[in-house]
């Protein structure tokens, strides 16, 4: 397993430019759509290279942090840095090159090939004239490392469940973000599909991407996950590999009777 | 599902074969009966080659001609705004018609003819400038009031589509009522189609469809984003607000232009993108072209067929799209 360089989470004054510095770092961060904080206090960093768990109980607000990461929320206040930079000095699409946002939106009624749905990740870079050979090759490339290369000129809606995820980290791939932050990646696939599109995650961070992914399965997301955390009522109440989770806040988490505690342990005791 | 057949020769050989044979076929018909040795010998009089009566080189060239570039461009325009109408309101049943554009377009025709405001600068028609913002205003509201989540559910769509178009259905001929002397060129004008059209339809239409054109030209990147949803669009870069804006003043140049030239002519931006789709797929970088075709031949063929289906009489041409358009319609609802 790949190590960050530096360990979140320092105190000491940090530069942009050191190579490994934490790439996402969420300061304070609280959120709303105007009718109160919807979560708040929120504090972690996530370096390059590490695939982070975002795991919480449905309703909890995880897909609403996301949001806000990205300073897409009507209210927000605190700090977010991308890349030792706040969020908010970015546009529109120099955010894009960096990070990556994939949100389950409603079904989508107009038939696109896999390889268009993914070219559109070149928007940031290419936005208005035709494609480039460059953009051609980072779909070409995207679509490989998700083993979706034979499929490239397939309909996008005769995908499976599990291609079609797959397809739309592709997108992300070739919008050449370093920071992929996903809604619930794993949700209406079954356990075939749940776990390979996990283990790809593990896989990306292991490149050099830094992964949050939102899970409401803790044991599915402590297989892959080097980090987990846990989530409750708009806060984060636990922060750490999937093996020191202490199994009694996954309990509370879920509102679970001790009774179901070996049912954690035992994934816990997976080898991550 | 997704074609790739664009690049077939055979497929595009065909194509232009038909587009020529309707335009032949539009030269050929009409109040006049013209030969087809007669129409040829008018139409390379200005050649110099051969003499020709005067009549029929003024029917083919001041009254055939224009006529058919004419309803060729308003029916590429239709197509396109169609197009985007369905990317900006996320629905495969969206066009100016049905949303209320054009009812918005009209009822400001209506006010601006019976304001009896003919130029708005020295030289610019008012009529199109009127029903550019009357089709901006119709298409912010409906896009304001049926929202839910970025998209326009088919239900409120149509619902929203309906009360636009009452509502500026009638206030149309409230307007056209309250100037009475201009009552008649209002309903004469929404009911003409391009019977009136001639050289003058054509230059004064041609701007907004260029401005329209070279705008989308560079939109299609941006408009298949929309396609897939508001947030992951603005998740890869897409200010979407601020782009559904501009493409609402697209719209709202096309369809405008188009109801002021030819009165509310409605399901051709609904079939002919369908079309299109099905013919070359979503993407609109060989969507908006073959629409802006497959419009532009579509209208023209019923135009055609408008003023040759009842020999001495004319069909309004918007009766026509209606009833090729309204099985169409009903067709893509049965299959949701």
């Amino acid at each position: 397993m790949r190590q960050p360089l530096i360990a979140t989470g320092a105190t000491f004054p940090r530069r942009p430019e050191i190579p490994g510095a934490s790439f996402l770092e969420v300061d304070g961060l609280s959120g709303g759509y105007g009718e109160g904080w919807i979560f708040q206090g929120i504090h972690f960093s996530l370096p390059r290279g590490q695939f982070a768990a975002l795991v919480g109980p449905n309703g909890s607000g995880k897909t609403t942090l996301l949001r806000g990461i990205l300073g897409l929320l009507p209210q927000q206040s605190g700090s977010v840095r991308l890349d030792g930079r706040e969020v908010h000095g970015y546009g529109r699409r120099e955010l894009a090159k960096r990070v990556s946002l994939l949100i389950q939106e409603d079904g989508e009624p107009f038939p696109f090939s896999v390889e268009e749905i993914v070219m559109m990740g070149r928007f940031p870079h290419n936005p208005f004239f035709p494609d480039t050979p460059q953009d051609r090759r980072a779909v070409q490339d995207a679509l490989e490392r998700v083993g979706l290369a034979r499929k490239a000129k397939k309909p996008y809606l005769q995908l499976s469940g599990g291609e079609k995820r797959r397809a739309m980290i592709a997108r992300s791939l070739a919008q050449e973000a370093q920071l992929l932050l996903l809604d619930e990646p794993t949700l209406h696939l079954d356990l075939r599909y749940q776990l390979e599109t996990t283990a790809l995650l593990r896989q990306l961070a292991e490149s050099g991407l830094a992964v949050l992914a939102v899970y409401h399965d803790f044991r599915l997301a402590s297989m892959y996950a080097q980090r987990v955390l846990l989530f409750q009522e708009g806060r984060l109440v636990s922060d750490g590999p999937p093996g020191e989770v202490d199994p009694q806040q996954v309990l509370d988490l879920y509102g679970l009777d001790a009774k179901f505690a070996p049912a954690f342990r035992a994934f816990q005791n997976l080898p991550s | 599902m997704v074609r790739h057949t664009v690049s077939r020769p055979a497929v595009l050989g065909l194509l232009a074969f038909v587009i020529l044979g309707i335009f032949a076929w539009g030269l050929l018909v009409g109040g006049a009966t013209l030969s087809p040795a007669e129409v040829w010998r008018a139409l390379e009089q200005p050649l110099g080659w051969s003499q020709a009566p005067a009549t029929h080189v003024s029917i083919v060239w001041q009254l055939r001609l224009p006529r058919m570039l004419t309803a060729f461009l308003v029916g590429a325009a239709l197509a396109l705004a169609g197009t985007i109408s369905q990317a900006i309101f996320r629905n495969p049943l969206a066009d100016p018609f049905v949303v209320g554009t054009s009812a918005g377009a009209s009822a400001a025709v209506s006010l601006a003819l019976t304001l009896n405001i003919v130029y708005l600068f020295p030289g610019v028609l008012a009529t199109p400038l009127f029903a550019f913002a009357g089709a901006i205003l119709v298409t912010l509201l409906v896009l304001l009031v049926g929202r839910r989540h970025g998209a326009l559910p088919v239900n409120t769509l149509l619902l929203a589509g309906i009360a636009a178009n009452y509502l500026f259905g009638s206030l149309s001929i409230l307007i056209a009522l309250i100037g009475r002397d201009v009552l008649k060129r209002s309903l004469l004008w929404s009911l003409e189609g391009f019977a009136g059209a001639g050289w003058g339809s054509v230059i004064t239409f041609l701007p907004y469809l260029a401005v329209g054109t070279l705008i989308l030209a560079f939109l299609a990147k941006p408009l298949n984003l929309l396609l897939v949803g508001e947030e992951n669009a603005l998740g890869m870069g897409l200010s979407v607000q601020r782009f559904k804006l501009l493409l609402v003043a697209v719209i709202g140049l096309l369809a405008g232009a188009s109801v002021a030239t030819a009165g509310i002519i409605g399901f051709v931006g609904l079939v002919v993108p369908h079309l299109a789709r099905m013919w070359v797929g979503s993407s609109h970088r060989r969507l908006l072209p073959a629409s802006f075709i497959g419009g532009g031949v579509l209208l023209l063929a019923a135009d055609n067929l408008a003023r040759s289906l009842i020999p001495g009489y004319e069909i309004p041409v918007s009766v026509l799209t209606a009833l090729l358009g309204v099985p169409f319609f009903l067709y893509l609802l049965r299959k949701r």
